[in-house]
């Protein structure tokens, strides 16, 4: 019988017939269903590990509801805006030396190929040595023959990420975004393009030589287009054009054409605009070939995604006793990931090789273990997350569009909320799964889904294929012992 | 890599996206006979791809064709991949339905979500059922408390701490924690975990004992008396340190159901400042209740539903039984009692020691007349009195409940049939919801053969039977099984106690008396 | 080789269905619901109607609901014969056991409770709203010819505890209308549970006698499940949608009004606007014979409840 509006669960329990949901031996349910109740059964697994004693004091912690529903709400309500392009110099005041790298700390000795590959680039790129030979020994030793110390620092340590390697030199340059709602910052790399590029850890002389074009004519132009629409209609809503590019068959991981579309859109009119304002030494021939190169570029958008979700993520950040997951980044080597309750602490397992498609000869044993600070994505709720948003993608793993479908149902379980401005228009559009919740993926043993692109593991071999990955469980049975530990006594 | 041929062609007017081209790729590629297989969209990145595999694509291929090179280790087997390309490009659709809905909930939390929006949230109104690994027990039962669900935990070895901030929680929100450790609820005729059919009726239970509940149940029922609701609250609920926190929450909702007119609270025995503020509580709420809490010097589960009848003003019970009391009179001394419920073993013990002294068990009534019962159902008692609970958490470990998987118990009731100290053998048997589907199938023979076996010393077997009318088993039928197999059956534990003690040769106290009070908690 | 299905059954059935087994006949078969009649176990006693019905279906208050099965997991057509009791359905090919009792949905006729009729403290303030919801929520309905005025003569009728009255100006329009339970006979239970909650035990005594009157000749008038229902009814019983409503109204258990009022339109084809009508024909009275209850609406609200009942007989 309906509830009155002043009657406990309880008293309505003594009035009406029970739904009842059964968790664990299959002999009760049985024993319901033959009284012709309706039963849901849970389908129980143990939870991963020896974890059961963390979990219990996770989930009676008094704080954790509220906490997730604190760090659920910011992340949701986070805005991204693209305010400005600028050399990561300026932007990250980067010194002559300074590298960032995807995913959790990292040392050159443990650096797989493509990320050696890609600091190598680095190294060359910024002039710092002349060949590829001394660009690793100068790696390896920390200082270069002419003395500049190398450092390493992951992105996410500057409120930064890059896909892939995610190597950010000095002389690059980086979009800045801002969420206008809690004020936050967040930077990213501009997308190379596909083929051999630093970020797969190539660094041969097209590499080096696309970089620098980019540095020499793609940042500035971006800049002074950015810059006037900011100042002009205001900033570009990225978060907007991920809501939309989920609606036309993008995922904003591995498939961003969409999202590249809507953003050349915003950007050729700046242009033209300014095409009397050109920076020193740039004419229209170089405006066209930054159009052509933003357009050919399927993955241009895929660095302003990045930032959107990185914002929303720190937005998310450091409320004590949530177990909402801020961070999924890999390095090549380590897989890591960072929770709200336990702020900078990174949680770090093996990084595995993605299951995926390979390009031409390549194979599963060319591969790398999964790279990049691209998972921030799927932190944020979309990517693997929001596969039925882009069943094209599900086939690079040889899958049906119904994999597709149940990829993403699949994440509610561990998620906390469904996306408001991320939907998925083949399921309703319901909100994408957002919100990954460390209790419920050591409790279900089911873990995030991350689309990737698949690297060489040999430095300088770039892209050899793409596919789907998951995090280590690891991460979050050592996650759930730091939560643990981070409970108050009572 | 020059051995073989090798096959590189563009056709122009053929698009596929890159990824069905990939997986094409791919199944070429795992065809017999062939080395490399590569189908892709003329870009630039695929032909350098391709000229990395030394398979040039023809000069001028441009974005828009698609380019088939293969190599393979003779013309058949590439004859066999341009087949296969050509049905791999016709038939990219998926005839497969697009969507298998929502995957099963793995969690308590989204199961309860599924559960309302099935519903509706029109009729129904959630109840949780645990019975995970009682480490585990917590997590979902906190998922159904804070989801405003009521929840069964059945699930034992619950830390305690675990259980107070379990029930304390509820206690805020207004649900019901029953358990852990509870072996049976019903809840408007909803038997959950054990139970048995019960008619609807006006009588409620507070049950800190499964088998307890149970029995009376079976006794209000062949009294002809209904049951309303019967809420369980878990074994340890009635201690020092659980404080009765579900008991009283039961009692107080209770005391506002207008269709309970009597509640019974039945527990093993509790601890007395908890029933002492129980008491005062029920009397506050102006509540009838019919304590039935088990102990020496306390009345046993039959006199309280004596009491019930009584109270709602109906004739007194003569409590059914079946078969003949066996003429002759066992010669052998010990009285040995196999149970599979713990509450039924404890009354027995109760009575048994009342006239016997000192009786053995795994679940002692004193700490001294503990039995070691190992993990296998065994032990060693000599000629002592003995009762043995093959429901206690060490005989159950990694094992069905004796309810549902009898073998246990009936092994050693063969065992016991031929050891000459042994006179009376006492046995329960539990029907209901849960329980095994047919035990007077292997109980009836294995009780013949137990006869036959001791038959020269007079054995006799004596069994106490759980179950209502309406029980899917059957209780006429069970009780006639076991009748006709030689057992004199009683519906009162009690009464089967009693008649199990009677019987036993020169049945007075041979150690000391038990009519002192117990030290220290019965369990 | 017989099937074997378990069930749970209103205690409604109790006596039915633990009685010794007798003889019973398929009287109505559909995906989701067959409906039985049991022969009446000694002369002089009711034939009696059971209900095997799934979880979806309207749980009737002589309802089986058979576990775990959607649909009906056995086909019994018209006519079949089967053995009702001993705990059992049985017939050649299958037996339905009972392992649940439930107890059947019940307005509050119970002894002790309020005579809202004599209680000036009866929450009318809510009536008359609570009653122009009802309305809306039924819409435009029109009930066969003769069925309103009977309503209203008998409702008049019961008030003044005059059951003769009351069943000789039901009995002429009793099965009218079609299906399984016809319109003229779903607006009676309507009003005989709306006066058993409104009148508390007040006038219980007279709505069962109501029923009996109604009974005797009743398998000549309608179908055999109608019969069996309206029995429920004038003892108090209906499906939990008619019960819930019923008690909502008379201001006995306050629920989410929307939803309440839209269950129970929705039942059935009709069944349930039907049932609506005769609640509406019993509830209204109850408005005109006290004191000035809608001097606070505004005379030109279309929903005021002193406007005339949509209920309007056709033409």
């Amino acid at each position: 019988m309906s509830a009155s509006n002043d009657q406990s669960p309880l008293q309505h329990l003594l009035t009406a017939e029970p739904d009842v949901v059964t968790v664990g031996a299959e002999l009760f349910a049985d024993a319901l269903r033959d009284q012709g109740v309706a039963v849901t059964p849970v389908e129980w697994r143990p939870p991963v590990g020896r974890t059961q004693e963390a979990l219990a004091t996770v989930v009676g912690d008094p704080r954790r509801d509220e906490a997730n529903a604190t760090a659920l709400h910011r992340m949701l309500s986070a805005g991204a805006e693209l305010v400005d392009v600028l050399p990561a110099a300026e932007a990250l005041d980067l010194q002559p030396g300074s590298f960032l790298h995807a995913g959790p700390p990292l040392t050159v000795e443990r650096a797989s190929g493509p990320m050696l590959g890609a600091l190598m680039g680095a190294v060359l790129f910024e002039r710092l040595e002349d060949d590829a030979e001394a660009a690793e020994r100068a790696l390896r030793e920390g200082r270069t023959s002419s003395g500049v110390a190398i450092t390493l620092d992951p992105c996410h340590h500057h409120r930064a990420v890059g896909p892939m390697a995610g190597v950010v030199s000095p002389s690059m340059w980086v979009f800045v975004l801002r969420d206008p709602v809690h004020g936050g910052t967040a930077f990213c790399s501009l997308n190379e393009g596909l083929g051999n590029v630093l970020r797969y850890g190539a660094y041969g002389p097209e590499v080096i030589e696309r970089l620098q074009w980019m540095s020499r004519v793609l940042g500035p132009l971006l800049q002074l287009a950015v810059r006037r629409r900011a100042a002009g209609a205001g900033p570009i809503d990225v978060k907007a054009i991920v809501g939309q590019m989920l609606q036309m068959g993008d995922e904003g991981h591995n498939r961003n054409r969409a999202g590249t579309m809507m953003l050349v859109r915003e950007l050729v009119p700046e242009l033209m605009d300014a095409a009397d304002q050109l920076p020193e030494g740039l004419g229209l021939g170089d405006v066209a070939d930054v159009v052509r190169f933003c357009n050919g570029n399927d993955h241009f958008f895929l660095n302003l995604v990045m930032p959107a979700c990185k914002l929303a993520m720190d937005a998310a950040r450091d409320v004590p006793g949530s177990t909402l997951v801020t961070v999924m980044a890999r390095n090549g080597t380590d897989f890591g990931i960072q929770v709200s309750g336990t702020g900078d602490e990174w949680f770090t397992g093996p990084a595995s090789v993605p299951d995926g498609l390979y390009l031409g000869d390549y194979g599963p044993d060319d591969a790398n273990p999964d790279i990049g600070d691209s998972a921030i994505t799927e932190t944020g709720g979309i990517g693997g997350m929001a596969m039925a948003a882009a069943p094209a993608i599900v086939r690079f793993v040889g899958g049906e569009v119904g994999d597709a479908l149940a990829a993403t149902r699949a994440m509610y379980e561990i998620t906390l909320g469904e996306h408001p401005a991320y939907q998925v228009p083949i399921l309703g559009f319901r909100g994408t799964p957002s919100g990954i919740d460390v209790t419920a993926v050591v409790r279900t043993g089911v873990l995030p889904n991350i689309n990737t692109g698949i690297a060489g593991k040999v430095a300088g071999t770039g892209q050899v294929g793409a596919g789907l990955v998951s995090p280590p469980t690891e991460c979050f049975t050592d996650a759930i012992e730091a939560l643990a530990k981070a409970v108050p006594a009572s | 890599m020059s051995t073989g041929t090798t096959h590189i062609e563009t056709r122009t007017g053929v698009y596929a996206d890159s990824v069905t081209l990939m997986q094409i790729s791919k199944r070429l590629a795992a065809l017999e006979g062939i080395t490399a297989a590569q189908v892709a969209m003329g870009t630039p990145l695929n032909i350098e791809v391709l000229e990395g595999m030394g398979l040039p694509a023809p000069v001028g291929t441009g974005p828009n064709d698609l380019v088939v090179a293969l190599r393979a280790l003779d013309d058949a087997a590439r004859d066999r991949a341009l087949a296969e390309l050509a049905s791999a490009l016709t038939v990219t659709a998926s005839s497969a339905g697009l969507d298998g809905g929502d995957p099963p909930p793995r969690r308590t939390a989204s199961a309860l979500e599924r559960a309302a929006q099935a519903s509706g949230g029109s009729t129904g109104t959630p109840l949780v059922v645990v019975s995970v690994p009682g480490d585990s027990a917590f997590v979902e039962a906190h998922d159904a408390v804070t989801a405003g669900s009521n929840v069964v935990v059945f699930s034992d070895n619950v830390p305690v701490e675990q259980e107070i901030a379990l029930k304390d929680e509820a206690a805020r929100r207004g649900v019901l924690v029953m358990g852990p450790d509870c072996g049976t609820a019903v809840v408007s005729g909803v038997g959950v975990g054990f139970a048995n059919v019960v008619a609807p009726g006006r009588v409620s239970l507070v049950a800190a004992s499964g088998t307890g509940a149970q029995h009376l149940m079976a006794l209000l029922d062949a009294a002809g008396i209904g049951v309303r609701h019967c809420l369980g609250i878990g074994g340890r609920d009635m201690s020092a340190a659980v404080g009765g926190r579900s008991a009283s929450q039961a009692l107080r909702a209770l005391a506002a159901d207008p269709s309970t007119d009597l509640v019974v609270v039945v527990s093993k025995p509790p601890d007395a400042d908890v029933a002492a503020r129980l008491r005062a509580e029920a009397d506050e709420l102006g509540v009838d209740v019919v304590w039935a809490l088990l102990g020496f010097g306390q009345p046993d589960l039959t006199t309280a539903a004596g009491q019930v009848v009584e109270h709602l003003g109906l004739p007194a019970v003569t409590w059914p039984t079946w078969g003949t009391d066996a003429s002759t009179r066992p010669s052998a001394p010990a009285l040995r009692g196999l149970f599979v419920g713990g509450t039924l073993c404890d009354e027995a013990m109760v009575i048994a020691a009342e006239s016997l002294g000192e009786v053995r068990s795994n679940i002692p009534l004193r700490p001294e007349w503990a039995l070691d019962v190992d993990g296998a159902g065994r032990w060693d008692a000599g000629d002592a009195h003995t009762m043995v609970d093959f429901g206690d958490d060490r005989l159950t470990e990694g094992r069905p409940h004796p309810m549902i998987d009898p073998t246990l118990r009936e092994e050693r009731l063969l065992r016991e049939a031929d050891d000459p100290c042994v006179g009376v053998l006492l046995l329960d048997v539990v029907l209901g919801h849960g329980s095994h589907p047919d035990p007077a199938a292997t109980l009836a023979p294995a009780i013949s053969d137990a006869l036959r076996r001791g038959g020269d010393r007079g054995l006799a077997v004596v069994v106490s039977l759980t179950g209502t009318k309406g029980d899917p088993q059957g209780l006429e039928r069970q009780a006639a099984a076991l009748a006709a197999a030689g057992a004199t059956v009683h519906l009162s534990n009690a009464e089967a106690a009693r008649h199990a003690v009677q019987l036993v040769p020169d049945a007075v106290p041979r150690k000391n008396t038990a009519t002192d009070e117990p030290t220290g908690g019965a369990r | 080789m017989a099937g074997r299905w378990t069930g749970a059954a209103s205690d409604a059935l109790l006596p039915v269905l633990t009685g010794p087994a007798r003889p019973a006949t398929v009287v109505g078969a559909g995906p989701v619901a067959v409906y039985l009649r049991a022969e009446p176990s000694r002369a002089g006693d009711d034939a009696a109607l059971v209900a095997l019905v799934t979880r979806q279906a309207v749980r009737v208050p002589c309802a089986v609901v058979v576990a775990d099965a959607e649909p009906l997991p056995f086909t019994l057509a018209p006519g079949r014969r089967l053995q009702v009791g001993d705990g059992s359905i049985t017939w050649d090919a299958g037996v339905l056991t009972v392992v649940r009792w439930w107890p059947a949905a019940t307005v509050t006729g119970t002894p002790g409770r309020t005579d809202l009729r004599r209680d000036p403290t009866a929450p009318r303030d809510g009536l008359p709203r609570r009653l122009a919801a009802l309305r809306l929520a039924v819409g435009p309905h029109v009930l066969p010819e003769g069925v309103p005025t009977a309503l209203e003569r008998a409702a008049e009728a019961t008030d003044r505890r005059d059951a003769a009255t009351a069943a000789a100006a039901l009995r002429p329009v009793l099965g009218l209308g079609s299906g399984l339970t016809p319109s003229a006979d779903d607006a009676v239970a309507g009003l005989l549970l709306a006066a058993r909650s409104w009148s508390g035990a007040g006038l219980s005594a007279t709505v069962a006698e109501l029923g009996a009157r109604l009974a005797a000749g009743l398998a000549a008038r309608t179908t055999a499940v109608s019969a069996g229902l309206l029995r429920h009814a004038a003892e108090g019983r209906g499906a939990p949608e008619v019960v819930r409503a019923v008690e909502h109204l008379t201001g006995r258990s306050p629920a989410d009004e929307a939803q309440v009022l839209r269950e129970l339109v929705s039942l059935g084809h009709s069944s349930g606007r039907d049932t609506a009508a005769g609640i509406l024909t019993y509830l209204y009275r109850q408005l005109t014979v006290t004191n000035d209850p809608t001097s606070h609406l505004d005379p030109t609200d279309p929903t005021r409840p002193d406007h005339p009942p949509l209920v309007r007989e056709s033409a």
